[in-house]
Protein backbone atom coordinates (compact mmCIF):
# COMPACT_ATOMS: atom_id res chain seq x y z
CA UNK A 1 0.00 0.00 0.00
CA UNK A 2 1.26 2.83 -1.11
CA UNK A 3 -0.72 5.47 0.87
CA UNK A 4 0.25 5.69 4.23
CA UNK A 5 -3.14 6.91 5.37
CA UNK A 6 -5.55 5.02 3.42
CA UNK A 7 -9.56 7.36 4.19
CA UNK A 8 -12.00 5.55 1.93
CA UNK A 9 -13.89 4.10 4.64
CA UNK A 10 -17.51 3.06 4.37
CA UNK A 11 -18.17 5.58 6.88
CA UNK A 12 -16.51 8.42 5.19
CA UNK A 13 -17.45 7.30 1.94
CA UNK A 14 -21.39 7.10 2.77
CA UNK A 15 -20.54 10.35 4.56
CA UNK A 16 -19.28 12.05 1.11
CA UNK A 17 -22.12 10.76 -0.90
CA UNK A 18 -24.97 11.61 2.02
CA UNK A 19 -24.38 14.78 3.46
CA UNK A 20 -21.60 16.54 1.41
CA UNK A 21 -23.56 17.69 -1.15
CA UNK A 22 -25.82 19.50 1.07
CA UNK A 23 -22.65 22.36 1.60
CA UNK A 24 -24.05 24.45 -1.18
CA UNK A 25 -27.35 24.38 0.81
CA UNK A 26 -26.01 24.74 4.14
CA UNK A 27 -23.88 27.63 3.39
CA UNK A 28 -26.33 29.45 1.54
CA UNK A 29 -28.62 29.66 4.88
CA UNK A 30 -25.57 29.90 7.02
CA UNK A 31 -24.67 33.36 5.32
CA UNK A 32 -28.33 34.35 5.82
CA UNK A 33 -28.17 33.45 9.63
CA UNK A 34 -24.71 34.84 10.57
CA UNK A 35 -24.26 37.46 7.76
CA UNK A 36 -21.14 37.34 7.77
CA UNK A 37 -19.24 35.39 4.86
CA UNK A 38 -16.02 34.38 7.28
CA UNK A 39 -18.59 33.18 10.15
CA UNK A 40 -20.61 31.44 7.81
CA UNK A 41 -17.79 29.14 6.56
CA UNK A 42 -17.16 28.39 10.22
CA UNK A 43 -20.64 27.87 10.77
CA UNK A 44 -21.06 25.20 8.01
CA UNK A 45 -17.34 23.60 8.86
CA UNK A 46 -18.18 22.93 12.41
CA UNK A 47 -21.73 21.60 11.66
CA UNK A 48 -19.87 19.43 9.22
CA UNK A 49 -17.30 18.07 11.32
CA UNK A 50 -19.87 17.24 14.36
CA UNK A 51 -22.48 15.83 11.62
CA UNK A 52 -19.06 13.59 10.56
CA UNK A 53 -18.52 12.67 14.00
CA UNK A 54 -22.31 12.05 14.95
CA UNK A 55 -22.75 9.73 12.00
CA UNK A 56 -23.18 6.90 12.98
CA UNK A 57 -26.45 8.56 15.17
CA UNK A 58 -27.63 9.24 11.28
CA UNK A 59 -30.54 7.06 10.32
CA UNK A 60 -29.73 6.06 7.02
CA UNK A 61 -32.60 6.68 4.55
CA UNK A 62 -33.86 10.14 7.14
CA UNK A 63 -33.73 13.29 5.85
CA UNK A 64 -30.14 13.87 5.85
CA UNK A 65 -31.21 17.37 4.55
CA UNK A 66 -33.06 17.88 7.50
CA UNK A 67 -30.73 16.52 10.11
CA UNK A 68 -27.80 18.68 9.01
CA UNK A 69 -29.62 21.82 9.16
CA UNK A 70 -31.09 21.14 12.91
CA UNK A 71 -26.96 20.57 13.90
CA UNK A 72 -26.58 24.09 11.81
CA UNK A 73 -29.33 25.71 13.96
CA UNK A 74 -28.49 24.04 17.18
CA UNK A 75 -24.73 25.54 16.59
CA UNK A 76 -25.87 28.40 15.55
CA UNK A 77 -28.18 29.16 18.29
CA UNK A 78 -26.26 28.69 21.01
CA UNK A 79 -22.67 30.32 19.89
CA UNK A 80 -23.18 32.43 16.51
CA UNK A 81 -26.92 34.28 17.89
CA UNK A 82 -25.27 35.98 20.66
CA UNK A 83 -22.63 37.08 18.65
CA UNK A 84 -24.61 38.51 15.55
CA UNK A 85 -26.06 41.53 16.42
CA UNK A 86 -29.66 42.21 16.32
CA UNK A 87 -31.44 44.83 15.88
CA UNK A 88 -33.43 46.33 18.74
CA UNK A 89 -36.71 44.38 19.65
CA UNK A 90 -39.08 45.16 16.94
CA UNK A 91 -42.75 45.31 18.00
CA UNK A 92 -44.04 42.33 15.61
CA UNK A 93 -47.94 42.58 16.42
CA UNK A 94 -47.93 46.19 15.58
CA UNK A 95 -47.83 45.85 12.02
CA UNK A 96 -51.55 45.49 10.45
CA UNK A 97 -52.30 42.34 9.30
CA UNK A 98 -53.77 43.60 5.78
CA UNK A 99 -50.92 46.04 5.29
CA UNK A 100 -49.53 45.82 2.32
CA UNK A 101 -52.86 44.87 0.59
CA UNK A 102 -53.71 48.03 1.87
CA UNK A 103 -51.37 50.17 0.39
CA UNK A 104 -51.21 47.90 -2.64
CA UNK A 105 -54.89 48.17 -3.58
CA UNK A 106 -54.49 52.02 -2.72
CA UNK A 107 -51.72 52.79 -5.53
CA UNK A 108 -53.55 52.89 -9.14
CA UNK A 109 -55.84 51.45 -11.09
CA UNK A 110 -52.94 48.76 -12.20
CA UNK A 111 -54.07 45.24 -12.79
CA UNK A 112 -51.10 43.71 -11.14
CA UNK A 113 -49.38 46.87 -8.80
CA UNK A 114 -47.20 44.48 -6.88
CA UNK A 115 -45.55 43.64 -10.16
CA UNK A 116 -44.42 47.46 -10.51
CA UNK A 117 -43.20 47.61 -6.98
CA UNK A 118 -40.98 44.76 -7.17
CA UNK A 119 -39.72 45.00 -9.91
CA UNK A 120 -37.76 48.29 -8.92
CA UNK A 121 -36.53 46.37 -5.51
CA UNK A 122 -33.17 44.70 -5.80
CA UNK A 123 -32.06 41.68 -4.41
CA UNK A 124 -29.85 43.12 -2.17
CA UNK A 125 -32.38 45.27 -0.50
CA UNK A 126 -34.36 41.85 -0.29
CA UNK A 127 -31.33 40.35 1.55
CA UNK A 128 -30.99 43.49 3.89
CA UNK A 129 -34.78 43.28 4.73
CA UNK A 130 -34.25 39.37 5.66
CA UNK A 131 -30.56 40.21 7.61
CA UNK A 132 -32.76 42.79 9.67
CA UNK A 133 -35.39 40.49 11.00
CA UNK A 134 -35.31 39.38 14.56
CA UNK A 135 -33.51 35.99 14.84
CA UNK A 136 -36.47 33.62 15.77
CA UNK A 137 -38.04 35.04 12.37
CA UNK A 138 -35.42 34.96 10.10
CA UNK A 139 -34.36 31.60 10.99
CA UNK A 140 -38.06 30.20 10.51
CA UNK A 141 -38.13 32.75 7.09
CA UNK A 142 -34.85 31.19 5.66
CA UNK A 143 -35.40 27.77 6.19
CA UNK A 144 -39.20 28.17 4.93
CA UNK A 145 -38.12 30.73 1.57
CA UNK A 146 -34.57 29.35 0.54
CA UNK A 147 -34.63 25.88 1.26
CA UNK A 148 -38.19 25.19 1.30
CA UNK A 149 -38.57 23.58 3.97
CA UNK A 150 -42.18 22.38 5.17
CA UNK A 151 -43.56 23.50 8.83
CA UNK A 152 -43.26 20.07 9.95
CA UNK A 153 -39.28 20.31 9.03
CA UNK A 154 -38.78 23.76 10.63
CA UNK A 155 -40.41 22.50 13.49
CA UNK A 156 -38.09 19.44 13.88
CA UNK A 157 -35.12 21.30 12.86
CA UNK A 158 -35.68 24.36 15.40
CA UNK A 159 -37.58 21.98 18.23
CA UNK A 160 -40.67 24.55 18.16
CA UNK A 161 -44.10 23.68 17.79
CA UNK A 162 -45.80 23.36 14.78
CA UNK A 163 -48.08 26.23 15.72
CA UNK A 164 -45.15 28.70 16.44
CA UNK A 165 -43.52 27.91 13.40
CA UNK A 166 -47.01 29.12 11.60
CA UNK A 167 -47.05 31.93 13.71
CA UNK A 168 -43.49 32.95 13.18
CA UNK A 169 -43.28 32.66 9.57
CA UNK A 170 -46.62 34.70 9.39
CA UNK A 171 -45.34 37.40 11.08
CA UNK A 172 -42.06 37.35 9.63
CA UNK A 173 -43.26 37.34 5.88
CA UNK A 174 -45.80 40.80 7.44
CA UNK A 175 -42.47 42.37 8.49
CA UNK A 176 -40.16 41.61 5.50
CA UNK A 177 -43.28 42.85 3.24
CA UNK A 178 -43.11 46.21 5.62
CA UNK A 179 -39.78 46.63 5.51
CA UNK A 180 -39.70 46.06 0.82
CA UNK A 181 -42.44 48.37 1.44
CA UNK A 182 -40.99 50.97 3.32
CA UNK A 183 -37.97 50.78 1.26
CA UNK A 184 -39.68 51.64 -2.05
CA UNK A 185 -41.63 54.50 -0.19
CA UNK A 186 -38.27 55.76 0.82
CA UNK A 187 -36.77 55.28 -2.81
CA UNK A 188 -40.02 56.82 -4.21
CA UNK A 189 -41.37 53.68 -6.21
CA UNK A 190 -44.45 53.96 -3.90
CA UNK A 191 -46.60 56.40 -2.17
CA UNK A 192 -47.75 56.06 1.56
CA UNK A 193 -51.52 55.87 2.05
CA UNK A 194 -53.03 57.52 5.07
CA UNK A 195 -55.71 55.62 6.19
CA UNK B 1 -66.76 29.10 4.92
CA UNK B 2 -66.87 32.76 6.04
CA UNK B 3 -63.90 35.48 5.21
CA UNK B 4 -62.14 35.63 8.30
CA UNK B 5 -61.77 31.44 7.88
CA UNK B 6 -60.67 31.92 4.25
CA UNK B 7 -58.07 34.96 5.44
CA UNK B 8 -56.92 32.54 8.29
CA UNK B 9 -55.82 29.66 5.84
CA UNK B 10 -54.02 32.39 3.74
CA UNK B 11 -50.73 31.56 4.44
CA UNK B 12 -51.08 27.94 4.66
CA UNK B 13 -52.80 27.51 1.16
CA UNK B 14 -49.69 29.69 -0.31
CA UNK B 15 -47.15 27.00 1.45
CA UNK B 16 -49.50 23.95 0.20
CA UNK B 17 -49.66 22.93 3.48
CA UNK B 18 -53.39 22.90 3.96
CA UNK B 19 -55.43 19.80 3.71
CA UNK B 20 -57.53 18.52 1.06
CA UNK B 21 -60.75 19.62 2.59
CA UNK B 22 -59.45 23.62 3.70
CA UNK B 23 -58.02 24.12 0.51
CA UNK B 24 -61.39 23.04 -1.51
CA UNK B 25 -63.46 25.22 1.14
CA UNK B 26 -60.89 27.87 0.30
CA UNK B 27 -61.57 27.51 -3.21
CA UNK B 28 -65.33 27.57 -3.34
CA UNK B 29 -65.13 30.57 -1.15
CA UNK B 30 -62.77 32.56 -3.93
CA UNK B 31 -65.04 32.04 -6.20
CA UNK B 32 -67.83 34.44 -4.50
CA UNK B 33 -65.81 36.67 -2.75
CA UNK B 34 -64.12 39.02 -4.10
CA UNK B 35 -62.30 40.81 -1.74
CA UNK B 36 -60.89 37.48 -0.56
CA UNK B 37 -60.26 36.74 -4.51
CA UNK B 38 -57.77 39.56 -4.48
CA UNK B 39 -55.98 38.93 -1.32
CA UNK B 40 -55.05 35.60 -2.24
CA UNK B 41 -54.11 36.80 -5.72
CA UNK B 42 -51.78 39.72 -4.01
CA UNK B 43 -50.36 37.69 -1.37
CA UNK B 44 -49.68 34.72 -3.82
CA UNK B 45 -47.64 37.10 -6.38
CA UNK B 46 -46.20 38.46 -3.52
CA UNK B 47 -44.94 35.45 -1.99
CA UNK B 48 -43.51 34.32 -5.43
CA UNK B 49 -41.35 37.58 -5.61
CA UNK B 50 -40.40 37.42 -2.34
CA UNK B 51 -39.60 33.57 -3.21
CA UNK B 52 -37.76 34.48 -6.28
CA UNK B 53 -35.83 37.25 -4.89
CA UNK B 54 -34.40 35.55 -1.52
CA UNK B 55 -33.37 33.26 -3.79
CA UNK B 56 -31.42 35.37 -6.12
CA UNK B 57 -29.95 37.58 -3.42
CA UNK B 58 -28.36 33.87 -1.51
CA UNK B 59 -26.29 32.68 -4.62
CA UNK B 60 -23.65 34.74 -5.85
CA UNK B 61 -20.54 33.82 -4.30
CA UNK B 62 -22.27 31.15 -2.49
CA UNK B 63 -20.47 28.88 -4.46
CA UNK B 64 -16.87 29.97 -4.38
CA UNK B 65 -17.09 29.98 -0.08
CA UNK B 66 -18.26 26.73 -0.56
CA UNK B 67 -15.20 25.30 -2.73
CA UNK B 68 -12.67 26.61 -0.03
CA UNK B 69 -14.52 25.21 2.72
CA UNK B 70 -14.69 22.20 1.53
CA UNK B 71 -11.35 21.14 0.67
CA UNK B 72 -11.12 22.32 4.34
CA UNK B 73 -13.26 20.07 5.59
CA UNK B 74 -11.96 16.97 3.71
CA UNK B 75 -8.53 17.83 5.18
CA UNK B 76 -9.94 17.66 8.26
CA UNK B 77 -11.94 14.70 7.81
CA UNK B 78 -9.03 13.36 6.99
CA UNK B 79 -7.33 14.42 10.48
CA UNK B 80 -10.70 12.89 12.04
CA UNK B 81 -9.85 9.44 10.26
CA UNK B 82 -6.21 9.05 11.39
CA UNK B 83 -6.93 10.11 14.72
CA UNK B 84 -9.53 7.19 15.24
CA UNK B 85 -7.30 4.78 13.69
CA UNK B 86 -4.25 6.10 15.95
CA UNK B 87 -3.44 4.12 18.69
CA UNK B 88 -3.82 6.12 21.83
CA UNK B 89 -1.77 9.53 22.19
CA UNK B 90 1.53 8.82 25.39
CA UNK B 91 -0.38 10.53 28.25
CA UNK B 92 2.06 12.86 29.63
CA UNK B 93 0.54 15.22 26.97
CA UNK B 94 -3.19 16.62 26.93
CA UNK B 95 -4.47 15.71 23.72
CA UNK B 96 -7.83 15.14 24.62
CA UNK B 97 -8.65 18.35 26.31
CA UNK B 98 -11.95 18.82 24.88
CA UNK B 99 -13.03 15.56 26.02
CA UNK B 100 -12.35 16.43 29.50
CA UNK B 101 -14.48 19.83 28.90
CA UNK B 102 -17.23 17.63 27.28
CA UNK B 103 -17.14 14.94 29.67
CA UNK B 104 -17.60 17.38 32.48
CA UNK B 105 -20.51 19.41 30.85
CA UNK B 106 -22.09 16.01 29.84
CA UNK B 107 -21.89 14.73 33.57
CA UNK B 108 -23.51 18.08 34.89
CA UNK B 109 -25.75 17.91 32.31
CA UNK B 110 -27.20 14.94 32.90
CA UNK B 111 -27.42 15.80 36.87
CA UNK B 112 -29.10 18.65 35.66
CA UNK B 113 -31.54 17.04 33.33
CA UNK B 114 -31.76 14.86 36.48
CA UNK B 115 -32.60 17.06 38.72
CA UNK B 116 -34.87 19.12 36.87
CA UNK B 117 -37.01 15.84 36.51
CA UNK B 118 -36.82 14.41 39.75
CA UNK B 119 -39.35 16.75 41.73
CA UNK B 120 -42.44 16.43 39.04
CA UNK B 121 -41.28 12.83 38.38
CA UNK B 122 -39.25 10.11 39.18
CA UNK B 123 -39.38 7.88 36.74
CA UNK B 124 -39.09 11.10 33.77
CA UNK B 125 -35.23 10.78 34.32
CA UNK B 126 -34.25 7.57 33.42
CA UNK B 127 -35.64 8.41 30.03
CA UNK B 128 -33.24 11.62 29.12
CA UNK B 129 -30.70 10.29 27.00
CA UNK B 130 -30.44 11.82 23.66
CA UNK B 131 -27.32 13.16 21.73
CA UNK B 132 -26.11 16.08 24.35
CA UNK B 133 -25.73 18.51 22.49
CA UNK B 134 -29.66 18.39 21.37
CA UNK B 135 -30.51 17.97 25.09
CA UNK B 136 -28.71 20.62 26.33
CA UNK B 137 -30.31 22.50 23.84
CA UNK B 138 -33.72 21.03 25.10
CA UNK B 139 -32.83 22.08 28.88
CA UNK B 140 -31.97 25.35 27.83
CA UNK B 141 -34.98 26.29 25.83
CA UNK B 142 -37.62 24.63 28.00
CA UNK B 143 -38.39 22.02 24.98
CA UNK B 144 -39.79 18.49 26.73
CA UNK B 145 -37.75 15.82 26.87
CA UNK B 146 -38.95 12.74 24.88
CA UNK B 147 -39.57 9.94 26.40
CA UNK B 148 -37.16 6.20 25.33
CA UNK B 149 -39.70 3.83 27.64
CA UNK B 150 -37.36 0.97 25.92
CA UNK B 151 -34.50 1.23 28.52
CA UNK B 152 -34.26 -1.46 30.73
CA UNK B 153 -31.55 -3.25 33.41
CA UNK B 154 -31.10 -6.06 30.45
CA UNK B 155 -29.81 -2.96 28.03
CA UNK B 156 -28.11 -1.58 30.38
CA UNK B 157 -25.98 -4.11 31.64
CA UNK B 158 -25.83 -4.85 27.37
CA UNK B 159 -24.59 -1.29 27.54
CA UNK B 160 -21.69 -1.79 30.03
CA UNK B 161 -20.64 -4.95 28.36
CA UNK B 162 -20.54 -3.59 25.25
CA UNK B 163 -17.60 -1.08 26.14
CA UNK B 164 -16.45 -3.91 28.75
CA UNK B 165 -16.77 -2.23 31.80
CA UNK B 166 -18.36 -4.23 34.38
CA UNK B 167 -21.00 -2.33 36.75
CA UNK B 168 -22.46 -3.20 40.13
CA UNK B 169 -26.09 -2.78 39.51
CA UNK B 170 -26.12 -1.84 43.12
CA UNK B 171 -24.27 0.76 45.17
CA UNK B 172 -25.40 0.99 49.06
CA UNK B 173 -28.66 2.56 48.86
CA UNK B 174 -28.26 3.88 45.12
CA UNK B 175 -29.53 1.53 42.20
CA UNK B 176 -28.04 1.37 38.82
CA UNK B 177 -31.64 2.63 36.76
CA UNK B 178 -30.18 4.21 33.06
CA UNK B 179 -27.03 3.89 30.79
CA UNK B 180 -25.75 4.75 27.50
CA UNK B 181 -23.04 5.00 25.09
CA UNK B 182 -21.73 6.85 23.09
CA UNK B 183 -19.25 7.96 20.66
CA UNK B 184 -17.84 11.58 21.72
CA UNK B 185 -14.61 13.47 20.05
CA UNK B 186 -13.93 9.90 18.99
CA UNK B 187 -13.92 7.83 22.23
CA UNK B 188 -16.47 5.67 22.60
CA UNK B 189 -17.33 6.35 26.43
CA UNK B 190 -20.32 5.31 29.08
CA UNK B 191 -22.83 7.10 30.81
CA UNK B 192 -24.70 5.47 33.73
CA UNK B 193 -27.16 7.03 36.16
CA UNK B 194 -27.63 5.91 39.85
CA UNK B 195 -30.41 6.80 41.89
CA UNK B 196 -31.92 6.49 45.46
CA UNK B 197 -35.16 7.55 46.42
CA UNK B 198 -33.95 11.26 46.53
CA UNK B 199 -30.64 11.73 44.96
CA UNK B 200 -28.70 10.69 41.93
CA UNK B 201 -25.49 10.11 40.75
CA UNK B 202 -24.53 10.27 36.97
CA UNK B 203 -21.35 8.24 35.90
CA UNK B 204 -19.06 8.73 33.09
CA UNK B 205 -16.83 5.96 32.21
CA UNK B 206 -13.69 7.16 29.67
CA UNK B 207 -10.87 5.06 28.56
CA UNK B 208 -7.87 5.73 30.48
CA UNK B 209 -6.13 5.06 27.36
CA UNK B 210 -7.29 7.94 25.66
CA UNK B 211 -8.36 10.35 28.33
CA UNK B 212 -6.27 11.83 31.30
CA UNK B 213 -7.80 14.08 34.06
CA UNK B 214 -6.88 17.34 33.49
CA UNK B 215 -4.84 19.83 35.71
CA UNK B 216 -8.29 22.42 34.86
CA UNK B 217 -10.57 19.84 36.82
CA UNK B 218 -7.99 19.17 40.04
CA UNK B 219 -9.36 21.67 42.59
CA UNK B 220 -9.20 19.59 45.59
CA UNK B 221 -7.49 16.36 45.85
CA UNK B 222 -8.67 13.35 48.27
CA UNK B 223 -7.10 10.03 48.85
CA UNK B 224 -8.71 7.25 50.00
CA UNK B 225 -6.78 3.49 49.91
CA UNK B 226 -4.24 5.09 48.39
CA UNK B 227 -6.32 6.21 44.83
CA UNK B 228 -6.59 9.87 44.58
CA UNK B 229 -10.15 11.59 43.79
CA UNK B 230 -10.03 14.78 42.08
CA UNK B 231 -12.98 17.00 42.77
CA UNK B 232 -14.35 19.94 40.56
CA UNK B 233 -17.09 22.22 40.31
CA UNK B 234 -19.11 22.55 37.32
CA UNK B 235 -22.44 24.02 36.70
CA UNK B 236 -23.55 24.00 39.98
CA UNK B 237 -22.66 20.01 40.11
CA UNK B 238 -19.63 18.74 41.87
CA UNK B 239 -17.72 16.41 39.63
CA UNK B 240 -15.31 13.80 41.01
CA UNK B 241 -12.62 12.34 38.62
CA UNK B 242 -10.49 9.04 39.82
CA UNK B 243 -8.56 6.67 37.56
CA UNK B 244 -9.49 2.37 38.26
CA UNK B 245 -7.78 0.69 35.97
CA UNK B 246 -8.11 1.43 32.49
CA UNK B 247 -10.89 4.12 33.18
CA UNK B 248 -11.26 6.95 34.32
CA UNK B 249 -14.57 7.59 35.91
CA UNK B 250 -16.34 10.17 36.29
CA UNK B 251 -19.27 11.14 39.41
CA UNK B 252 -21.61 13.65 39.38
CA UNK B 253 -24.40 15.33 41.58
CA UNK B 254 -26.37 17.94 42.61
CA UNK B 255 -26.43 17.00 46.06
CA UNK B 256 -23.92 18.74 48.38
CA UNK B 257 -23.74 15.78 50.72
CA UNK B 258 -23.48 13.27 48.91
CA UNK B 259 -20.23 11.26 49.40
CA UNK B 260 -19.02 10.42 45.96
CA UNK B 261 -15.59 9.20 47.24
CA UNK B 262 -17.84 5.92 48.68
CA UNK B 263 -19.49 5.72 45.91
CA UNK B 264 -16.71 5.18 43.34
CA UNK B 265 -14.97 2.94 45.55
CA UNK B 266 -17.54 0.45 45.51
CA UNK B 267 -19.41 1.87 42.15
CA UNK B 268 -17.70 -1.42 40.23
CA UNK B 269 -17.18 -4.92 40.52
CA UNK B 270 -13.75 -6.03 40.14
ZN1 LIG C 1 -64.26 36.53 1.60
Amino acid sequence: MTDPQPKSTEKRASFEREAVPHMDALYRTALRMTKQENDAEDLVQETMVKAYRFWDKFEPGSNCRAWLFKIMTNIFINDYRSKSRTPASVDVDDIDENYLYGQLAAQSEDDNPEQRLFAKIFDEDVRKAIEELPDDFRLVVVLSFLEGFAYQEIAEILDLQLGTVKSRLHRGRKLLQKRLWDYAVRNGFAKEQSS
Amino acid sequence: MNCQEALNLLYEIIDKEASDIDAAQVREHLGNCRHCFEVYRLESAVNDLLTEKVKAAASPRSLDGVEAIRGKLLAQLDQIDTETRREPAPTNRKPFGNIAMTLGIAASLIVILGAAFVGRDLIRHREVFMPLEQAHWRVENNVEIPSDHSLTAERIRALADSIHLSLAQQVGEFTLVSGHVEELLGVRMGHFVYENEKQMISVFAAPAAQFNIPDDVRDNVVSSDGVQYFSHNCRGCRLLFVRDGEWVLVAATTDKNLDMTTFLRHHRVA
